[in-house]
C-alpha cells in the first residue's frame, strides 16, 4: 500500500464514519487520529449523543475483533481479562480470553466500575498485553480502547485514577448534534442498522501499515520545541496543579504525525499540534480548584489560553 | 534566427575578461590558447550539445573546488604574485563557469567573475586601455541586465495567460525587440551614467570635506592658542571645547605627568605682550617618504636628562595657525605636507608652509622630558662643566631672550631675595617656581590690578591668576635672575578617550609654559602654573567619548584614507600571507620530509578541529531559525505594509485564513510544505506562488490607490 492509497483509505474511513456519526467530522477525524496513532480514546460526554455509535463504527469500518465491555459496580477484572478454567476433556487449565482479546474494545462507562478493574486496563492499554498467572499474554494488534464517560452522573461512579487518563491519547466531547443534523437523524434508519451495514475498510494489517506510516511524517525540531513549549507552560502554570507527564509530550507529538496523515501530509505543520493540544492535554493536568464535571473544560481553557501565548515558530 | 541574446552578451563580457588578461600579461601563451580553445568548445556546447546531454550538479562544484585548490598551493609555493595568481584562477573559473550556464543566475555569475578579473587586472596594468575595457564592461553589464529584466517580464507575462504550466515556449522574446535603437538607448544611457558617476566622483570629496567635518576651519580662528601672549588679556578659553586634535600613542596612555603638545616660543616681551620676534624660518630637510628630521641645536648630554622616546599619530583639525603642535622635544615628524619650517634661531618651534584648511594627519616620535625633580642627580656633571658652561651660555645666549624692561626694579629685588644663596641656574629656576607655586593660586577669574602692569598685578597684589600670569612672571622673573628664558604656547595632554584609546584635546587645553637656558642642560621646561590649572576642565560623559571616538575613526579610516594606508594595508596582507606560505614551506623541509610520521599529529588535530568546527556550526544552525523562503517573507513584508502581521501564536494558515485571501492561502501552504515538509516546491508549484505574490503586490498598489 503506497502513500496515496493510504490517504485514500483514510479518507474513505472518515466518509464511513462520518454517514454514522452525522455532523461531527472533527470527532471522527480525531477518533482515527487516535486509531492510527496507536492510542487510546476516552469519549466523555452526556449519554444519546454517539459515543458507542462512534466506536462501534470505528470497528466495524476495520475488519476487525470487536467487543464491548459495559462496565458496572460489579464487574471484575476477570470479566475483562479472561478466567483460567479446568477443561475435562485435556484435563487442564486453559485460558479463556476475556473480551479485551479484540483489536477495537469498547469500555463503556468506565467510570462506574471499581477502581480494581479499572486498573485492570493499565497494563492492556500502556503495553498491549495482559499478565494472567504469571504469564503475559500479548493482546492482538491493532489494540484500541475506546472508552466512554458520563460526566454529569456521579452516583455509583468512581472517577479514573490520573495515571489511567495518562493512557489515553486523546480525551473527546461530542456535544449535541446541529438541529439540522438532528433532524436528519430523526427521518434516518435506526442507528444501529446502519452501523451493521457499514462497508469495511481497512483490514487489522492495513491499520498496522498505517501505524507505521504515522512514525516516518516529519516533526521538524522547530515543531518539536513548539510542543515541548506547550508542555512546559503547564508545568508552570498558576491554575494547574499537574502539568503535563513526558507521556502526555509523547502523545501530542504522536497524536499530531497521526493528524498530519489524516489530512493527507507526511509533515506535520503547526496547525497540527495547536489543534490537537486540547484534546490531548486537557484530560492530563489538574486545576487547582475545579473538579468533577467542569473539570475537562477548565482545563481546556487553561490550554487554550497557553496557545494563545506560546509564540508559533515559523 | 533566432539569437540567444543572454548568451551573446555574456560571451562578450568574456571577450572583455580575456582582453583583460592579454593586457595585465599575467599570462602564458599556452595557457592562453588553451583558454582560448576552452572558450570556443563552451559555446559550442552552450549552442548544440547542452540540451541533449545533462552534467551532473556536482560535477561543477567539484571542478571549480580543484581548481581553488591548485590555485591555493601554486600561492602558497610562491611562484607569482597574489594579483597574478588571481588572474589566472579567475580565468580558469570563467572557462569552468561557461560550461555550466543553465539559468540566469549563471550568467550574472559570469559577470561577476569578469569584473573580479578587471579589478585584478587593474592593480597591475597602467595602459590606457583598460579603461576603454572598464567602458565597455560597464555598457555590457547595463545591456545585459536590461535584456534580463525584458526578457523575464515577457516570460512571466506569458505564464500568466497560459496558467503558468508551460515556461519557455510561450515566452520566446519577440523579434526585432533587441534591435538597433534599442542598443543604442542602452549606451546612451551607459554612457549618462558613466558621466554622471566620474562627476559625482570629483565632486563629493570637495563638497563632503565641508559637509563632513562639523567644525569650519574659520571658528578656530576664535580663541585657545595665540601666537602673541598678552597676560592681561582674559582670553575665554577655558570655556572652549572645539577639539583641536586628537593623539593617539599606540593605543597607551602614558604615564609620564601631563604631556605638553608644544605650539611656539615666544621670545620678546616688550612690557605688556609676548611675540615670537622677528626671527627667520628656514626649511627642515625632507629625509624622503615625507619624513622630517628635527635638528637640535642643545643636544642633550649623556641622554640622562631625557626620557624615553615616544611616537603619536596626531590629527589636527583645520586651525588657523601655520605652527605644527608636537610634544616636546619632537626628533623626527612624518606627514601630509611637503615642507617643514623652524626657527632659525633653533627653538624647536615647527610651521607649516601655510595654516592647514583641512584636517591634517602627522606622526611625531618626541623624547619626552624627564620632571624638573628628577634633573637634580645631575650636579655632579653641572659642576665639572660649570666653568666652560657659563663660558658658553654668555656667547650663545640671545640677547632678547634675557632682556627685561627697565621699570622693573621691584621685581629684580624680589627674585634676589629668592634666589639668595642658590648658586647653579637650575637650583635658583627651582626655587623661583617653588616660590610661585606655594604662593600663588589659581583662577580664571583673576581680581583686577591698577591694570598698568599686569606682571606687576599679578606678583604683587592680586597673587592669583591663570597659566599665561603665571608663565609671564615666571619667565620675566627667570630673566631677572640671570637666567635665559622664553615662554612657550600650545596645548596640555587633555582628555583621554577610553573607547577610541587617544587624547582629546580641545581649545580649552590650551596652555603656556616656559623653558629655562639651564647651562649643561640646554632649554629645561618649567611649569609654574599650579596643578590646579593643569586638569582638563570639564569631564565629557561617556557618550560624548563614544561618539567622538566613532568621528575620529571615521576621519581616520575614511575620510584621510590615503593611498599610503591602502598600500601599506596590501602590502602587510600579502606579507602575512607569503609569510605563511614560507613557514609551511620551511616546516615540510625542514621536518616533514625527513620523517612524514611527523605529520600525523598535526593532521589528527587538524581533523579534530574541523570536526568541532563542524558540529558546531551544525549547532549554530540548528539553534537559529532557518531562513524563510522569500516568497514568504515578502509575503509577510506585503502584508505588513498593509497593516495585517501576524501574531507570534499564530500558526501560519491560522493567519492566512485570518486575512482570508486566496493568494495568501497559497502562498502559506507552498511555505508549509517547504518548510515543514522539507520538500522542493515544483516548478508549476513556484509559477503559482509567484503569480499569487505578484497578484498581492498588484492589489497592494490598489488598496493604496482606493
Amino acid at each position: 500500500m503506497n502513500q496515496t492509497d493510504l490517504y485514500a483509505k483514510l479518507e474513505a474511513l472518515a466518509v464511513n464514519l462520518n454517514s454514522v456519526l452525522r455532523g461531527k467530522p472533527r470527532a471522527v477525524e480525531l477518533s482515527i487520529t487516535t486509531l492510527i496513532a496507536g492510542g487510546h480514546l476516552i469519549i466523555e460526554d452526556v449519554p444519546g449523543v454517539g459515543k458507542s455509535t462512534l466506536a462501534h463504527a470505528i470497528a466495524r469500518s476495520i475488519d476487525s475483533g470487536f467487543y464491548r465491555i459495559q462496565f458496572t459496580s460489579d464487574l471484575l477484572p476477570s470479566d475483562v481479562i479472561g478466567v483460567t478454567v479446568y477443561s475435562e476433556s485435556t484435563g487442564e487449565f486453559e485460558f479463556r480470553p476475556g473480551p479485551i482479546f479484540a483489536n477495537i474494545v469498547l469500555a463503556d462507562e468506565i467510570n462506574r466500575a471499581t477502581p480494581r478493574t479499572q486498573s485492570a486496563l493499565l497494563e492492556a492499554m500502556s503495553e498491549a498485553q495482559v499478565s494472567v498467572e504469571r504469564r503475559s499474554i500479548t493482546l492482538p494488534s491493532p489494540f484500541m480502547l475506546i472508552a466512554t464517560e458520563n460526566p454529569v452522573e456521579f452516583s455509583g461512579t468512581f472517577p479514573l485514577p490520573e495515571s489511567q487518563l495518562d493512557r489515553f491519547m486523546l480525551s473527546l466531547k461530542i456535544g449535541y448534534p446541529a438541529p439540522e443534523y438532528e433532524r436528519e437523524i430523526l427521518f434516518s434508519e435506526d442507528t444501529a442498522i446502519t452501523v451493521n451495514n457499514l462497508k469495511k475498510i481497512m483490514s487489522a494489517e492495513e491499520v498496522a501499515v498505517a501505524q507505521r506510516a504515522v512514525k516516518g511524517v516529519r516533526v521538524t525540531p522547530e515543531i518539536a520545541d513548539y510542543i515541548l513549549a506547550i508542555a512546559t507552560a503547564t508545568r508552570s502554570h498558576r491554575l494547574l496543579r499537574l502539568g503535563v507527564s513526558p507521556r502526555g509530550t509523547a502523545a501530542l507529538y504522536r497524536a499530531a504525525q497521526g493528524h498530519a496523515l489524516v489530512k493527507g501530509r507526511d509533515y506535520v505543520i503547526p496547525d497540527d499540534v495547536k489543534g490537537l493540544a486540547r484534546v490531548v492535554f486537557a484530560h492530563r493536568i489538574i486545576p487547582v480548584t475545579h473538579t468533577g464535571e467542569e473539570r475537562l473544560q477548565v482545563t481546556g481553557n487553561i490550554i487554550e489560553e497557553l496557545l494563545s501565548t506560546t509564540p508559533v515558530p515559523l | 534566427m533566432r539569437v540567444n541574446y543572454q548568451l551573446l552578451i555574456t560571451y562578450y563580457m568574456v571577450a572583455l575578461a580575456l582582453g583583460a588578461v592579454l593586457l595585465s600579461g599575467s599570462m602564458g601563451a599556452a595557457m592562453l590558447t588553451g583558454i582560448l580553445l576552452a572558450t570556443l568548445a563552451s559555446l559550442y556546447f552552450n549552442l548544440r550539445v547542452k540540451d541533449k546531454i545533462r552534467l551532473p550538479p556536482w560535477l561543477w562544484s567539484l571542478a571549480a573546488a580543484g581548481v581553488v585548490l591548485l590555485f591555493g598551493l601554486d600561492y602558497m609555493a610562491g611562484s607569482s604574485k597574489i594579483v597574478v595568481i588571481a588572474s589566472k584562477f579567475l580565468t580558469v573559473l570563467l572557462a569552468l563557469k561557461l560550461f555550466d550556464i543553465k539559468s540566469e543566475r549563471d550568467h550574472r555569475i559570469v559577470y561577476a567573475i569578469v569584473f573580479f578579473q578587471l579589478l585584478a587586472t587593474a592593480t597591475v596594468t597602467v595602459s590606457p586601455l583598460f579603461f576603454l575595457l572598464l567602458a565597455l564592461f560597464v555598457l555590457g553589464a547595463i545591456n545585459g541586465m536590461t535584456v534580463f529584466n525584458i526578457s523575464r517580464s515577457i516570460k512571466e507575462q506569458a505564464q500568466e495567460h497560459t496558467g503558468g504550466s508551460k515556461s519557455d515556449a510561450e515566452g520566446t522574446i519577440p523579434p526585432g525587440l533587441f534591435n538597433i535603437p534599442f542598443f543604442l538607448f542602452i549606451v546612451t544611457v551607459s554612457t549618462l551614467s558613466l558621466i554622471v558617476t566620474l562627476a559625482l566622483f570629483f565632486i563629493i570629496p570637495r563638497v563632503g570635506t565641508g559637509l563632513l567635518n562639523r567644525t569650519p576651519s574659520s571658528s578656530t580662528a576664535s580663541t585657545g592658542f595665540t601666537e602673541s601672549v598678552e597676560p592681561g588679556i582674559i582670553g575665554e578659553i577655558k570655556g572652549d571645547s572645539t577639539v583641536v586634535m586628537r593623539v593617539e600613542i599606540n593605543g597607551e596612555r602614558v604615564g609620564l605627568g601631563p604631556l605638553y603638545f608644544r605650539g611656539t616660543a615666544l621670545e620678546r616681551f616688550d612690557g605688556r605682550r609676548w611675540t615670537r620676534g622677528d626671527k627667520e624660518q628656514s626649511l627642515i630637510p625632507s629625509a624622503g617618504q615625507s619624513l622630517f628630521k628635527i635638528p637640535n641645536e642643545d643636544e642633550p648630554h649623556s641622554g640622562l636628562d631625557t626620557g624615553p622616546v615616544i611616537e603619536m599619530s596626531i590629527l589636527l583639525e583645520p586651525i588657523s595657525t601655520e605652527v605644527l603642535f608636537v610634544a616636546s622635544r619632537a626628533e623626527m615628524v612624518s606627514g601630509q605636507f611637503k615642507n617643514l619650517w623652524t626657527d632659525s634661531s633653533g627653538s624647536g618651534s615647527l610651521y607649516l608652509s601655510s595654516p592647514p584648511y583641512r584636517r591634517i594627519k602627522y606622526r611625531v616620535w618626541s623624547r619626552l622630558p624627564l620632571p624638573v625633580s628628577r634633573l637634580t642627580p645631575l650636579k655632579g656633571l653641572y659642576n665639572r662643566t660649570t666653568e666652560e658652561k657659563i663660558v658658553a651660555a654668555e656667547d650663545v645666549v640671545n640677547k632678547e631672550v634675557i632682556a627685561i624692561t627697565e621699570a622693573d626694579r621691584r621685581l629684580k629685588k624680589l627674585v634676589d631675595e629668592i634666589v639668595e644663596g642658590k648658586e647653579s641656574k637650575l637650583e635658583k629656576a627651582v626655587a623661583l617656581r617653588q616660590y610661585l607655586l606655594a604662593g600663588y593660586s589659581y583662577t580664571l577669574n583673576p581680581l583686577k590690578g591698577d591694570g598698568l602692569n599686569p606682571t606687576d598685578d599679578f606678583l604683587f597684589f592680586t597673587r592669583q591668576g591663570y597659566c599665561e600670569q603665571f608663565a609671564t612672571s615666571f619667565a620675566l622673573m627667570l630673566r631677572a635672575a640671570g637666567i635665559g628664558s622664553r615662554l612657550v604656547t600650545g596645548y596640555l595632554q587633555g582628555e583621554w578617550n577610553g573607547f577610541g584609546k587617544y587624547y582629546i584635546i580641545r581649545q580649552s587645553d590650551a596652555h603656556s609654559w616656559v623653558e629655562a637656558d639651564i647651562d649643561g642642560y640646554g632649554w629645561i621646561q618649567f611649569d609654574p602654573t599650579p596643578p590646579g590649572g593643569l586638569v582638563p576642565v570639564a569631564k565629557r560623559s561617556d557618550i560624548m567619548l563614544y561618539i567622538d571616538m566613532l568621528r575620529m575613526k571615521w576621519n581616520r579610516y575614511v575620510i584621510n584614507y590615503t593611498f599610503e594606508d591602502q598600500r601599506s594595508a596590501a602590502l602587510k596582507f600579502e606579507g602575512g600571507t607569503r609569510g605563511l606560505g614560507k613557514w609551511l614551506k620551511d616546516i615540510y623541509e625542514g621536518s616533514i620530509k625527513k620523517r612524514p610520521s611527523r605529520l600525523l599529529l598535526p593532521l589528527i588535530i587538524l581533523a579534530l578541529t574541523v570536526a568541532v568546527l563542524l558540529l558546531y556550526l551544525k549547532r549554530i544552525k540548528k539553534g537559529k531559525r532557518a531562513d524563510l523562503p522569500f516568497y514568504y517573507s515578502e509575503m509577510l513584508g506585503i502584508l505588513k505594509s498593509e497593516g495585517k502581521v501576524r501574531d507570534d501564536s499564530e500558526t501560519p494558515m491560522e493567519f492566512a485564513l485570518r486575512i482570508g485571501r486566496p493568494g495568501v492561502i497559497e502562498i502559506t501552504e507552498a511555505f508549509q510544505k517547504e518548510r515543514y515538509g522539507g520538500k522542493r516546491l515544483e516548478s508549476g508549484e513556484q509559477a503559482k506562488v509567484k503569480r499569487s505574490l505578484s497578484r498581492l503586490k498588484m492589489e497592494r498598489g490598489k488598496g493604496r490607490a482606493a
